[in-house]
Protein backbone atom coordinates (compact mmCIF):
# COMPACT_ATOMS: atom_id res chain seq x y z
CA UNK A 1 0.00 0.00 0.00
CA UNK A 2 1.54 3.51 -1.07
CA UNK A 3 0.28 6.61 -0.09
CA UNK A 4 1.66 10.01 -0.51
CA UNK A 5 0.33 13.66 -0.70
CA UNK A 6 1.14 14.08 -4.36
CA UNK A 7 -1.91 11.01 -4.72
CA UNK A 8 -3.82 12.55 -2.02
CA UNK A 9 -3.83 15.86 -3.56
CA UNK A 10 -4.34 14.58 -6.94
CA UNK A 11 -6.99 12.44 -5.65
CA UNK A 12 -9.04 15.47 -4.90
CA UNK A 13 -8.32 17.69 -7.63
CA UNK A 14 -11.24 17.29 -9.33
CA UNK A 15 -13.45 16.97 -7.21
CA UNK A 16 -15.31 19.69 -8.11
CA UNK A 17 -13.84 21.66 -4.87
CA UNK A 18 -15.04 25.38 -5.09
CA UNK A 19 -12.00 27.57 -6.08
CA UNK A 20 -10.47 29.56 -3.12
CA UNK A 21 -11.14 26.93 -0.90
CA UNK A 22 -8.71 27.48 1.92
CA UNK A 23 -6.73 24.16 3.32
CA UNK A 24 -6.78 24.16 7.03
CA UNK A 25 -2.97 24.50 6.89
CA UNK A 26 -2.22 27.71 5.68
CA UNK A 27 -4.75 29.47 7.61
CA UNK A 28 -4.62 33.60 6.37
CA UNK A 29 -3.49 35.26 9.81
CA UNK A 30 -5.61 38.30 9.02
CA UNK A 31 -8.62 36.09 9.10
CA UNK A 32 -7.99 33.92 12.22
CA UNK A 33 -7.55 37.55 13.91
CA UNK A 34 -10.96 38.62 12.61
CA UNK A 35 -12.47 35.37 14.32
CA UNK A 36 -10.61 36.18 17.51
CA UNK A 37 -12.61 39.31 17.68
CA UNK A 38 -15.99 38.08 17.23
CA UNK A 39 -15.76 35.23 19.52
CA UNK A 40 -17.89 35.11 21.66
CA UNK A 41 -18.23 31.37 22.69
CA UNK A 42 -18.09 31.79 26.60
CA UNK A 43 -15.21 30.03 27.99
CA UNK A 44 -13.68 28.80 24.68
CA UNK A 45 -9.94 27.47 24.66
CA UNK A 46 -9.15 30.61 22.23
CA UNK A 47 -10.16 33.17 25.10
CA UNK A 48 -8.00 31.21 27.70
CA UNK A 49 -5.17 31.31 25.64
CA UNK A 50 -5.73 34.39 23.61
CA UNK A 51 -3.26 33.37 20.77
CA UNK A 52 -4.31 34.04 17.19
CA UNK A 53 -1.69 31.38 15.63
CA UNK A 54 -3.66 28.43 17.20
CA UNK A 55 -5.62 27.14 14.89
CA UNK A 56 -7.15 24.25 16.62
CA UNK A 57 -8.20 26.30 19.31
CA UNK A 58 -9.21 29.31 17.64
CA UNK A 59 -11.66 26.45 15.30
CA UNK A 60 -13.10 25.42 18.24
CA UNK A 61 -13.79 28.71 19.94
CA UNK A 62 -15.30 30.48 17.16
CA UNK A 63 -17.30 27.86 15.53
CA UNK A 64 -20.54 26.25 16.20
CA UNK A 65 -20.47 22.44 16.20
CA UNK A 66 -23.72 20.32 15.04
CA UNK A 67 -23.98 16.61 13.89
CA UNK A 68 -25.45 16.43 10.07
CA UNK A 69 -27.07 13.25 9.36
CA UNK A 70 -25.35 11.19 6.09
CA UNK A 71 -26.44 7.64 6.01
CA UNK A 72 -23.35 7.20 3.10
CA UNK A 73 -22.93 3.03 2.07
CA UNK A 74 -19.14 3.23 1.84
CA UNK A 75 -19.37 0.77 -1.09
CA UNK A 76 -22.15 2.89 -3.32
CA UNK A 77 -19.65 4.20 -5.42
CA UNK A 78 -17.62 1.19 -6.07
CA UNK A 79 -21.56 -0.73 -6.70
CA UNK A 80 -22.90 1.99 -9.27
CA UNK A 81 -19.67 1.01 -11.08
CA UNK A 82 -20.44 -2.35 -11.19
CA UNK A 83 -24.19 -2.04 -11.93
CA UNK A 84 -22.88 -0.17 -14.77
CA UNK A 85 -20.32 -3.22 -15.93
CA UNK A 86 -23.09 -5.54 -15.75
CA UNK A 87 -25.89 -3.56 -17.86
CA UNK A 88 -22.60 -3.56 -20.72
CA UNK A 89 -22.24 -7.27 -20.42
CA UNK A 90 -26.45 -7.80 -20.48
CA UNK A 91 -26.13 -6.17 -23.51
CA UNK A 92 -23.47 -7.86 -25.02
CA UNK A 93 -24.60 -11.21 -23.50
CA UNK A 94 -21.74 -11.68 -21.54
CA UNK A 95 -21.21 -13.80 -18.81
CA UNK A 96 -18.97 -12.74 -16.02
CA UNK A 97 -17.14 -15.12 -13.34
CA UNK A 98 -14.75 -13.68 -11.02
CA UNK A 99 -12.30 -15.93 -9.83
CA UNK A 100 -11.18 -15.15 -5.72
CA UNK A 101 -8.81 -17.35 -3.32
CA UNK A 102 -5.31 -16.78 -2.03
CA UNK A 103 -2.64 -16.52 -3.93
CA UNK A 104 -1.28 -19.59 -5.14
CA UNK A 105 -4.72 -21.54 -4.89
CA UNK A 106 -4.85 -21.83 -8.54
CA UNK A 107 -6.27 -19.47 -10.44
CA UNK A 108 -4.07 -19.09 -12.83
CA UNK A 109 -4.41 -22.87 -13.21
CA UNK A 110 -7.85 -22.84 -13.77
CA UNK A 111 -7.88 -21.19 -16.79
CA UNK A 112 -4.68 -22.68 -17.97
CA UNK A 113 -7.18 -26.13 -18.01
CA UNK A 114 -10.30 -24.39 -18.96
CA UNK A 115 -9.58 -22.06 -21.55
CA UNK A 116 -9.32 -25.37 -24.14
CA UNK A 117 -12.10 -26.97 -22.81
CA UNK A 118 -14.95 -24.06 -23.76
CA UNK A 119 -15.54 -25.58 -27.49
CA UNK A 120 -17.33 -22.92 -29.38
CA UNK A 121 -17.99 -20.65 -26.40
CA UNK A 122 -15.59 -17.59 -26.98
CA UNK A 123 -13.75 -16.50 -23.57
CA UNK A 124 -11.58 -13.32 -22.96
CA UNK A 125 -9.25 -13.03 -19.40
CA UNK A 126 -9.46 -9.54 -17.36
CA UNK A 127 -5.87 -10.16 -15.14
CA UNK A 128 -5.58 -8.83 -11.96
CA UNK A 129 -2.32 -8.51 -10.29
CA UNK A 130 -0.47 -5.42 -7.81
CA UNK A 131 2.38 -6.04 -10.34
CA UNK A 132 3.73 -7.86 -13.34
CA UNK A 133 2.10 -9.13 -16.53
CA UNK A 134 3.18 -12.87 -15.74
CA UNK A 135 0.09 -14.48 -15.50
CA UNK A 136 -1.06 -12.56 -18.56
CA UNK A 137 1.44 -14.11 -20.30
CA UNK A 138 0.89 -17.57 -19.21
CA UNK A 139 -2.71 -17.20 -20.70
CA UNK A 140 -1.26 -15.67 -23.97
CA UNK A 141 -0.91 -18.65 -25.91
CA UNK A 142 -4.60 -19.99 -25.62
CA UNK A 143 -5.67 -17.00 -28.53
CA UNK A 144 -8.13 -15.51 -26.39
CA UNK A 145 -8.49 -11.81 -25.49
CA UNK A 146 -6.08 -11.40 -22.42
CA UNK A 147 -6.29 -7.59 -20.77
CA UNK A 148 -3.64 -7.30 -17.90
CA UNK A 149 -4.66 -5.21 -14.54
CA UNK A 150 -2.25 -3.83 -12.49
CA UNK A 151 -3.45 -2.36 -9.27
CA UNK A 152 0.34 -1.19 -8.37
CA UNK A 153 -0.17 2.32 -10.12
CA UNK A 154 -3.63 2.69 -7.92
CA UNK A 155 -1.77 2.66 -4.31
CA UNK A 156 -1.25 -1.25 -4.91
CA UNK A 157 -4.85 -2.11 -4.14
CA UNK A 158 -5.24 -5.57 -2.50
CA UNK A 159 -8.67 -6.58 -4.77
CA UNK A 160 -9.49 -5.45 -7.85
CA UNK A 161 -11.94 -2.18 -8.25
CA UNK A 162 -14.92 -2.11 -10.23
CA UNK A 163 -13.83 1.38 -12.14
CA UNK A 164 -10.72 -0.74 -12.86
CA UNK A 165 -12.65 -3.54 -14.20
CA UNK A 166 -14.65 -0.95 -16.31
CA UNK A 167 -11.58 0.90 -17.77
CA UNK A 168 -9.91 -2.76 -18.61
CA UNK A 169 -13.24 -3.81 -20.16
CA UNK A 170 -13.40 -0.67 -22.61
CA UNK A 171 -9.89 -2.85 -24.38
CA UNK A 172 -12.39 -6.31 -24.95
CA UNK A 173 -14.57 -6.86 -28.07
CA UNK A 174 -17.53 -7.58 -25.60
CA UNK A 175 -19.57 -8.07 -28.56
CA UNK A 176 -17.18 -11.38 -29.86
CA UNK A 177 -17.37 -12.79 -26.11
CA UNK A 178 -19.44 -15.34 -24.40
CA UNK A 179 -18.00 -15.82 -21.32
CA UNK A 180 -15.29 -13.31 -19.32
CA UNK A 181 -12.63 -14.81 -16.35
CA UNK A 182 -11.91 -12.06 -13.81
CA UNK A 183 -9.28 -13.11 -12.49
CA UNK A 184 -9.04 -11.15 -8.94
CA UNK A 185 -5.82 -10.02 -7.19
CA UNK A 186 -5.02 -13.10 -4.73
CA UNK A 187 -6.26 -12.60 -1.48
CA UNK A 188 -9.29 -13.99 0.82
CA UNK A 189 -10.11 -10.79 2.27
CA UNK A 190 -10.55 -7.87 0.22
CA UNK A 191 -11.89 -9.27 -3.07
CA UNK A 192 -15.07 -10.41 -0.75
CA UNK A 193 -16.16 -6.48 -0.50
CA UNK A 194 -16.20 -5.46 -4.20
CA UNK A 195 -18.88 -6.17 -6.74
CA UNK A 196 -17.47 -6.14 -10.28
CA UNK A 197 -20.94 -6.68 -11.90
CA UNK A 198 -19.71 -10.28 -12.62
CA UNK A 199 -22.75 -12.80 -12.49
CA UNK A 200 -21.29 -15.39 -10.25
CA UNK A 201 -18.53 -15.28 -7.70
CA UNK A 202 -16.48 -18.31 -7.79
CA UNK A 203 -13.71 -18.73 -4.36
CA UNK A 204 -11.00 -21.38 -4.86
CA UNK A 205 -9.42 -23.28 -1.96
CA UNK A 206 -6.43 -25.73 -2.15
CA UNK A 207 -6.09 -28.24 0.40
CA UNK A 208 -2.71 -26.88 1.25
CA UNK A 209 -4.39 -23.65 3.15
CA UNK A 210 -6.53 -25.23 5.84
CA UNK A 211 -9.83 -26.69 7.12
CA UNK A 212 -10.25 -23.36 8.61
CA UNK A 213 -10.51 -20.45 6.11
CA UNK A 214 -14.44 -20.51 5.43
CA UNK A 215 -14.63 -19.69 9.51
CA UNK A 216 -11.61 -17.21 9.17
CA UNK A 217 -12.53 -15.59 6.41
CA UNK A 218 -16.22 -16.20 6.39
CA UNK A 219 -16.93 -13.13 3.86
CA UNK A 220 -15.59 -14.70 0.32
CA UNK A 221 -17.34 -17.87 0.64
CA UNK A 222 -20.42 -15.89 1.72
CA UNK A 223 -20.41 -14.30 -1.10
CA UNK A 224 -19.51 -17.15 -3.50
CA UNK A 225 -21.90 -19.41 -5.51
CA UNK A 226 -19.33 -22.09 -6.12
CA UNK A 227 -16.28 -23.38 -4.26
CA UNK A 228 -13.56 -25.14 -5.85
CA UNK A 229 -11.27 -27.03 -3.80
CA UNK A 230 -8.03 -27.38 -5.81
CA UNK A 231 -5.15 -29.20 -5.64
CA UNK A 232 -6.69 -32.49 -4.66
CA UNK A 233 -4.09 -34.61 -6.09
CA UNK A 234 -1.82 -33.55 -3.00
CA UNK A 235 -4.63 -35.31 -0.43
CA UNK A 236 -2.72 -38.60 0.09
CA UNK A 237 0.66 -36.53 1.31
CA UNK A 238 -1.19 -34.27 3.42
CA UNK A 239 -3.45 -34.43 6.66
CA UNK A 240 -6.33 -32.75 5.11
CA UNK A 241 -9.75 -33.20 6.61
CA UNK A 242 -11.66 -32.51 3.95
CA UNK A 243 -15.24 -33.14 5.16
CA UNK A 244 -14.39 -30.76 8.03
CA UNK A 245 -13.71 -28.30 5.11
CA UNK A 246 -17.20 -29.23 3.50
CA UNK A 247 -18.90 -28.93 6.95
CA UNK A 248 -16.89 -25.43 7.58
CA UNK A 249 -18.49 -24.73 4.26
CA UNK A 250 -22.30 -25.23 4.47
CA UNK A 251 -21.67 -23.67 8.21
CA UNK A 252 -20.72 -20.11 6.74
CA UNK A 253 -22.96 -20.84 3.72
CA UNK A 254 -25.47 -23.31 3.35
CA UNK A 255 -26.13 -22.68 0.04
CA UNK A 256 -22.19 -22.81 -1.68
CA UNK A 257 -21.71 -25.72 -3.98
CA UNK A 258 -18.61 -27.28 -3.80
CA UNK A 259 -16.86 -28.93 -6.27
CA UNK A 260 -13.47 -30.33 -5.57
CA UNK A 261 -10.88 -30.24 -8.68
CA UNK A 262 -7.28 -31.32 -9.64
CA UNK A 263 -5.70 -29.70 -12.48
CA UNK A 264 -3.14 -32.37 -12.48
CA UNK A 265 -5.01 -35.52 -12.56
CA UNK A 266 -8.52 -33.53 -14.21
CA UNK A 267 -10.83 -34.43 -11.09
CA UNK A 268 -13.61 -32.26 -11.29
CA UNK A 269 -13.18 -30.89 -14.37
CA UNK A 270 -15.92 -31.66 -15.95
CA UNK A 271 -17.95 -31.08 -13.40
CA UNK A 272 -16.94 -27.52 -13.42
CA UNK A 273 -16.97 -26.92 -16.90
CA UNK A 274 -20.73 -28.05 -16.41
CA UNK A 275 -21.61 -25.83 -13.75
CA UNK A 276 -20.18 -22.87 -15.82
CA UNK A 277 -22.76 -23.86 -19.08
CA UNK A 278 -25.71 -24.17 -16.71
CA UNK A 279 -25.28 -21.44 -14.77
CA UNK A 280 -24.48 -19.46 -18.30
CA UNK A 281 -27.79 -21.14 -19.39
CA UNK A 282 -29.91 -19.58 -16.65
CA UNK A 283 -28.19 -16.54 -17.05
CA UNK A 284 -28.90 -15.73 -20.63
CA UNK A 285 -32.04 -17.56 -20.31
CA UNK A 286 -33.13 -14.76 -17.70
CA UNK A 287 -31.95 -11.84 -19.96
CA UNK A 288 -34.43 -12.83 -22.85
CA UNK B 1 -6.01 -4.13 3.23
CA UNK B 2 -8.30 -1.97 1.83
CA UNK B 3 -9.18 0.65 4.04
CA UNK B 4 -7.24 2.65 2.44
CA UNK B 5 -9.94 2.59 -0.71
CA UNK B 6 -12.25 3.18 1.90
CA UNK B 7 -10.52 5.83 3.76
CA UNK B 8 -10.33 7.74 0.19
CA UNK B 9 -14.03 7.23 -0.96
CA UNK B 10 -15.26 8.34 2.65
CA UNK B 11 -12.96 11.09 2.34
CA UNK B 12 -14.59 12.01 -1.22
CA UNK B 13 -18.19 12.15 0.37
CA UNK B 14 -16.89 13.72 3.19
CA UNK B 15 -16.24 16.80 1.07
CA UNK B 16 -18.99 16.56 -0.99
CA UNK B 17 -21.10 16.99 2.31
CA UNK B 18 -19.77 19.72 3.84
CA UNK B 19 -19.28 21.96 0.41
CA UNK B 20 -22.94 23.33 1.06
CA UNK B 21 -21.31 24.97 4.30
CA UNK B 22 -18.82 27.11 2.45
CA UNK B 23 -15.12 26.87 2.34
CA UNK B 24 -14.15 27.33 5.93
CA UNK B 25 -16.75 24.47 7.24
CA UNK B 26 -14.33 21.84 8.77
CA UNK B 27 -15.31 17.98 10.27
CA UNK B 28 -14.04 17.84 13.73
CA UNK B 29 -15.80 13.92 14.03
CA UNK B 30 -16.65 11.23 11.64
CA UNK B 31 -19.36 8.64 12.93
CA UNK B 32 -18.58 5.15 10.92
CA UNK B 33 -21.03 1.97 11.79
CA UNK B 34 -18.37 -1.12 10.58
CA UNK B 35 -20.51 -4.33 10.54
CA UNK B 36 -18.60 -7.04 12.45
CA UNK B 37 -18.84 -9.61 9.10
CA UNK B 38 -17.11 -6.59 7.10
CA UNK B 39 -13.50 -6.90 6.93
CA UNK B 40 -11.97 -3.86 8.36
CA UNK B 41 -9.74 -3.74 11.24
CA UNK B 42 -10.31 -0.82 13.52
CA UNK B 43 -6.99 0.37 14.17
CA UNK B 44 -6.25 0.32 9.73
CA UNK B 45 -8.66 2.32 9.24
CA UNK B 46 -8.10 4.75 12.06
CA UNK B 47 -4.66 5.01 10.34
CA UNK B 48 -5.44 5.40 6.32
CA UNK B 49 -8.39 7.67 7.76
CA UNK B 50 -5.69 10.32 9.67
CA UNK B 51 -3.80 10.02 5.96
CA UNK B 52 -6.51 10.34 3.78
CA UNK B 53 -7.84 13.27 5.59
CA UNK B 54 -4.71 15.40 5.45
CA UNK B 55 -5.23 18.38 3.53
CA UNK B 56 -8.85 18.07 3.29
CA UNK B 57 -11.79 19.49 5.35
CA UNK B 58 -11.57 16.51 7.58
CA UNK B 59 -7.95 17.01 8.73
CA UNK B 60 -7.20 16.12 12.76
CA UNK B 61 -10.74 14.88 12.62
CA UNK B 62 -11.53 12.05 15.06
CA UNK B 63 -13.17 9.32 13.47
CA UNK B 64 -15.33 7.41 15.56
CA UNK B 65 -15.91 3.20 14.61
CA UNK B 66 -19.26 1.83 15.58
CA UNK B 67 -18.69 -2.02 15.53
CA UNK B 68 -22.19 -3.70 15.24
CA UNK B 69 -22.29 -7.51 15.90
CA UNK B 70 -24.01 -9.52 13.38
CA UNK B 71 -27.46 -10.93 13.78
CA UNK B 72 -29.43 -13.64 11.97
CA UNK B 73 -32.65 -14.98 11.66
CA UNK B 74 -33.61 -18.29 10.77
CA UNK B 75 -35.29 -19.57 7.82
CA UNK B 76 -37.19 -22.32 9.50
CA UNK B 77 -37.77 -21.35 13.09
CA UNK B 78 -37.82 -18.00 12.48
CA UNK B 79 -36.14 -17.47 15.56
CA UNK B 80 -33.45 -14.11 15.90
CA UNK B 81 -30.04 -14.71 17.35
CA UNK B 82 -26.07 -13.24 17.52
CA UNK B 83 -24.14 -14.95 14.46
CA UNK B 84 -21.25 -16.27 16.87
CA UNK B 85 -18.37 -18.91 15.93
CA UNK B 86 -19.48 -18.16 11.97
CA UNK B 87 -22.34 -20.32 12.30
CA UNK B 88 -25.29 -19.49 9.51
CA UNK B 89 -26.85 -22.52 10.23
CA UNK B 90 -29.67 -22.40 12.87
CA UNK B 91 -28.41 -24.83 16.03
CA UNK B 92 -32.12 -26.20 15.92
CA UNK B 93 -33.28 -26.28 12.93
CA UNK B 94 -30.01 -26.83 10.94
CA UNK B 95 -31.32 -24.46 8.34
CA UNK B 96 -29.59 -20.81 6.60
CA UNK B 97 -29.82 -17.99 9.03
CA UNK B 98 -30.00 -14.80 7.07
CA UNK B 99 -28.29 -12.04 8.22
CA UNK B 100 -30.14 -9.19 9.55
CA UNK B 101 -26.89 -7.34 10.54
CA UNK B 102 -23.03 -6.97 10.91
CA UNK B 103 -22.37 -6.09 6.82
CA UNK B 104 -22.73 -2.53 7.62
CA UNK B 105 -20.25 0.26 5.83
CA UNK B 106 -21.87 2.93 6.71
CA UNK B 107 -21.21 6.76 7.27
CA UNK B 108 -23.87 7.81 9.35
CA UNK B 109 -22.75 11.09 10.32
CA UNK B 110 -20.91 14.13 10.52
CA UNK B 111 -20.25 16.82 12.98
CA UNK B 112 -19.07 19.79 11.41
CA UNK B 113 -17.92 23.18 12.72
CA UNK B 114 -19.10 26.06 10.87
CA UNK B 115 -16.90 29.87 11.84
CA UNK B 116 -19.88 32.16 13.39
CA UNK B 117 -20.02 34.93 10.63
CA UNK B 118 -19.13 38.52 10.93
CA UNK B 119 -22.54 40.29 12.45
CA UNK B 120 -24.15 37.23 13.18
CA UNK B 121 -24.09 36.49 17.21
Amino acid sequence: MRFDRAEAARFHRGHGKPPGHAHPEHPDPAQVARHAEVSSTPGGPAGATGTADDTEAERSATGARREIEVRFDLLDENRRHAASIRERLREAAVFAVNLMSSPGAGKTALLEVTLPRLGSTRAAVLEGDIETSADAERLAPFGVPVVQINTGPFGGDCHLPAPLVADAMEKLPLAEIDLLFIENVGNLVCPAEFDLGEARKVVLLSVTEGEDKPLKYPLIFRESSLALITKTDLLPHLDFDLPRLEENLRRVNPELKVVQLSTRSGEGLEEWLKWLADERGKATHLTE
Amino acid sequence: MHEMSLAMGLMREIERQLEPYGPEARATRVFLEVGGLRAVVPEAMQLCFRAAAQGTVAEGAELVIEQIAPRGRCVGCGREREIDHRLFLCPDCDLPVRLLTGEELLLRSIEIEEPERKGHK
